[in-house]
């Protein structure tokens, strides 16, 4: 992916804690797209809290890999993967070059 | 102390009142049924703060009915305030109070689920129903609107005496409206009225009889072919009919005694219910044991709860009764009925009296064919 494209949480998804998980659940026009939650998982949640501000990929690896014991490349990997499925249901934004 | 219990799944009943007045509710008050009880609704801000407590506790849908929703002037204020918190929101409307006001809120912030409730199929039927023939109207121009938001739609109705002949055309205008797949919500459950309600619904609720044989149709008319040996059973009963039938025989198995009252739904234990007064109930149907979230927190109230209510004792009379695996009795509806935990409704006994007569045959063919499969 273009390391200067920018990527945000859509605000139209909360992140809530239920019976210990953490789940994402839309709200406003989020419905219009998913009407309903979805469980994430912990690399998925704290990526998530990462995107609340625009970052480029290269910044949440980045801090994803000062927190997590892992290889640069696994983390590569989650957070690329993670982004598209999130892009894929419109919950994170895309926003150009800045 | 019942143990694992969580608040998942919540109900406001934000008002108690209705500009429809439906003789089978049991829940509809006015001003004077208000006043008399000493109670009164709670505030927009005190509904925020709760929805707040509550998205702590770890609850994630959330339904908000009446009465009707619409009716309260800060409706739209305490709508907004709490979608914007990650609920999966159902709201229940009869959709005669669909304002500009409101569309612009629920466009901005869409329910999840929004179950309009049909009264009849003319204003006829309203005027009979609802003492509103030009509700009718209304109801159609307020779910004409409601339409417009992408927000899953169900059309439900109660079906009682007055409204029972245009079930037809209610199932026809919901295919018309929405599509051959989508579906009329149908209850047939109409209980005595609770928490101060005004209405006399047992008065107004199908006889036993009728409401069996109206919502176990499918099974009468398997009984037909079987008695008459039309159809061979292997053919008419296939997997699924015989795990409904078991599913109907089991619905409401007693519990053990000693027990937390509530033993076969989830009421208390991963649901709750807060009435307009502010009173925090296992479930809807309730007319007592209640504790006060308003004044005690919303997570105090939920951890007192189950105390509220006695352990479980089934009455001696039922513990013998032949009927019981067919009886729709549960604590609450016993409660509701009879003034009693353990009371004996006289409804559900004669509903029970006619699905063993229809069910235990069957029930039995299926597992005989079963049993001859094995061999």
């Amino acid at each position: 992916m273009n390391k200067k494209v920018l990527f945000q949480a859509n605000q139209n998804y909360i992140l809530r804690k239920i019976a210990g998980e953490e789940v994402l659940v839309s709200i406003g026009a989020g419905v219009a797209d998913f009407s309903g939650y979805i469980k994430m998982n912990t690399t998925a949640s704290a990526i998530w809290k990462l995107l609340q501000e625009k970052v480029s990929e290269e910044q949440i690896i980045e801090a994803m890999y000062e927190k997590y014991d892992a290889s640069v490349e696994e983390i590569t990997l989650d957070v690329q993967g993670t982004l598209k499925a999130l892009i894929s249901k419109k919950m994170v934004i895309v926003h150009g070059e800045e | 102390m019942v143990k694992n219990r969580l608040p998942l799944k919540g109900t406001f009943e934000l008002t108690g009142r209705c500009n429809l007045h439906c003789n089978m509710c049991y829940v509809r008050v006015d001003e004077q049924a208000i006043k008399k009880s000493g109670k009164a609704e709670r505030t927009a801000a005190e509904w925020i703060q709760m929805a707040e407590q509550i998205a702590d506790a770890g609850t994630i849908t959330l339904l908000l009915t009446g009465g009707e929703v619409t009716l309260r002037p800060d409706f739209c204020e305490i709508y907004e305030a709490i979608a914007k918190m990650g609920f999966i929101i159902t709201v229940y409307t009869n959709a005669t109070n669909v304002t500009n006001k409101l569309m612009s809120v629920f466009e901005k912030y869409p329910p999840h689920v929004i179950g309009v409730t049909m009264y009849g199929a003319s204003p006829e039927t309203y005027q009979k129903i609802c003492g509103s023939a030009a509700g009718y109207d209304r109801f159609l121009t307020g779910l004409s609107r409601l339409k417009e938001l992408p927000s899953i739609l169900e059309t439900r109705t109660t079906l009682v005496k007055g409204n029972v002949s245009d079930y037809q055309a209610m199932k026809k205008f919901v295919e018309n409206e929405f599509g051959s797949n989508q579906i009329l919500h149908v209850s047939a459950h109409v209980y005595k009225s609770v928490r101060n309600g005004i209405c006399s619904p047992e008065k107004e609720r199908l006889d036993a009889i009728e409401n069996c044989s109206f919502f176990y149709s499918w099974l009468n008319n398997l009984k037909y072919l079987i008695e008459n040996q039309n159809v061979p059973v292997d053919k008419l009963i296939n997997l699924q009919k015989m795990q409904t039938t078991e599913q109907e025989l089991k619905r409401r198995s007693p519990g053990e005694d000693g027990g937390y009252l509530f033993q076969n739904c989830g009421a208390g234990i991963d649901e709750f219910f807060i009435s307009w007064a502010g009173e925090m109930y296992a479930c809807g149907m309730l007319p007592v044991g209640c504790t006060n979230p308003f004044e005690i927190g919303f997570l105090n109230a939920w951890e007192d709860l189950p105390n509220q209510y006695p352990k479980t004792k089934i009455n001696n009379r039922c513990k013998k009764c032949s009927l019981m695996p067919f009886c729709e009795s549960c604590p609450a509806y016993r409660m509701v009925e009879t003034g009693e935990w353990d009371g004996i409704p006289d409804y559900a006994c004669e509903k029970a009296a006619y699905l063993k007569n229809l069910l235990e045959p069957l029930f039995l063919e299926t597992r005989n064919y079963l049993l001859r499969e094995e061999k």
